[in-house]
């Protein structure tokens, strides 16, 4: 499953046995996404959640 | 095998490209030349290339030099190679100038940066400034180049992509470039201001203003983009031997969109070699630094953007005797010849330095 990334445009690849929750990195930027839903061979994907390098200071 | 010649190979760029040339697999290192050192084992210069050669320094005699190599790399101090370089250009070598004396087109640039008339201007338009990235085909066809200095290709790699693309409406007549640059930048002769005491934990504004390499820079800048560029330039001397991270300033007309500059950097230095983009989200290396780059010919490429101020940040960094010099001329002399362009300097940069 083809989409792009929010952050830098690059292509990013699902795997087709992709689940939901799983994380997604991309190559470029190394934005993280996690799988939100899974439907008719495409993926929606949502930022993943982390705590920043502050600890949320 | 090609058989090559370097001029002032006693100097920290000479070391280099004799290190490179040593181990080039279609090169030949024919003769090394120094003045002071001429009889002298080259490892007693250069210790990294003890049991890597042989060789010894000897004397520049043009009447015994021209036969014996088809390359010469040219590392003598400014002003210096364009009293040489004529004769050898005039025998049909080819030649890869390391010194600024053949990288401005235009001849009256010379008394205003370098404070010298130049003596041969018909070879000026002869000689090819050679940054491979931006005019590859150029260098192919070319049998006298020009490297450009090692700040002025750090900062005009990091710049091109967004210079060439007229749709971010750069404003390109504010454009300030920071340079942070290590010591052995300012060659390998001692002085005052290089003696540890004196360098050791610096972080000097050697040159605020009037850099000599804002000449260069404008020059392929304003080639590229089709106006006239003007840059703003300020060098430190920083804490390290080796490496340039070369900060640049640019200020956009509109709404600067992160992912329009992305494609702009990819699109500039896609299947290029030697330019990678760092603009990453972890870990410590999130842009370029020269700490990633020592030891190989990589110039890392980045940027930054500020919304509320409309600036652009984009950073370049190279280890600054390699790809700011060595490599980048090495690399010219692949095409030159039609070999492959990473042959001899496909090497990863070293980490931890």
């Amino acid at each position: 499953m083809n989409t792009s990334c929010n952050e830098c445009g690059a292509a990013l690849t699902v795997p087709d046995d992709a689940i939901v929750g799983e994380l997604v990195s991309c190559r470029d930027c190394s934005s993280e996404y996690e799988v939100a839903e899974l439907s008719n061979g495409s993926a929606v994907l949502k930022p993943a959640e982390k705590v920043g390098e502050d600890w949320g200071e | 095998m090609v058989r090559v010649g370097v001029l002032a190979g006693s100097g920290y760029i000479g070391g280099e490209l004799l290190r490179l040339l040593l181990q080039h697999p279609e090169a030949e290192v024919a003769y090394a030349t120094s003045r002071r050192y001429a009889g002298e084992y080259v490892f007693r210069v250069h210790p990294n290339l003890r049991g890597v050669t042989d060789l010894k320094f000897v004397s520049f005699d043009p009447s015994k030099l021209v036969a014996s190599a088809d390359v010469v790399f040219a590392a003598l101090p400014h002003g210096e190679s364009a009293k040489v370089i004529p004769q050898l250009a005039d025998a049909g070598l080819r030649i890869v100038d390391l010194s600024a004396d053949f990288r401005l087109g235009d001849s009256a640039q010379y008394p205003v940066w370098y404070g010298y008339e130049h003596p041969r201007p018909d070879l000026l338009e002869k000689f090819v400034l050679s940054i491979p990235e931006l005019n590859r085909e150029e260098v192919k066809g070319a049998r006298l180049v020009a490297s450009p200095g090692c700040t002025a290709i750090t900062t005009i790699l990091a710049l091109a992509p967004l210079l060439r693309t007229k749709s971010l409406g750069v404003d390109t007549e504010h454009i300030v470039v920071d340079a942070k640059v290590g010591s052995s930048g300012s060659g390998g002769k001692p002085s005052l201001a290089t003696h540890f005491s004196e360098r050791f934990n610096v972080v000097r504004p050697y040159k605020p203003a009037g850099h000599r390499h804002a000449a260069e820079i404008e020059q392929v800048l304003s080639a590229i983009a089709g106006v006239r560029i003007k840059v703003s330039m300020s060098a430190h001397g920083v804490n390290i031997v080796r490496g340039i991270l070369t900060t640049s300033h640019l200020f956009a007309s509109g709404r600067v969109n992160t992912i329009d500059i992305w494609k702009a950097y990819r699109e500039a230095y896609s299947g290029c070699r030697f330019v990678r983009i760092v603009k990453d989200k972890h870990g410590p290396f999130r842009l370029p630094d020269p700490k990633l780059v020592i030891g190989s010919n990589f110039c890392d490429v980045g940027f930054e953007t500020e919304e509320r101020t409309g600036r652009i940040v984009a950073l370049g960094a190279t280890d600054n005797l390699i790809k700011g010099a060595a490599g980048n001329a090495v690399q010219s002399m692949n095409l030159m010849l039609g070999l492959d362009e990473a042959s001899g300097l496909a090497m990863a940069s070293l980490h931890p330095v």
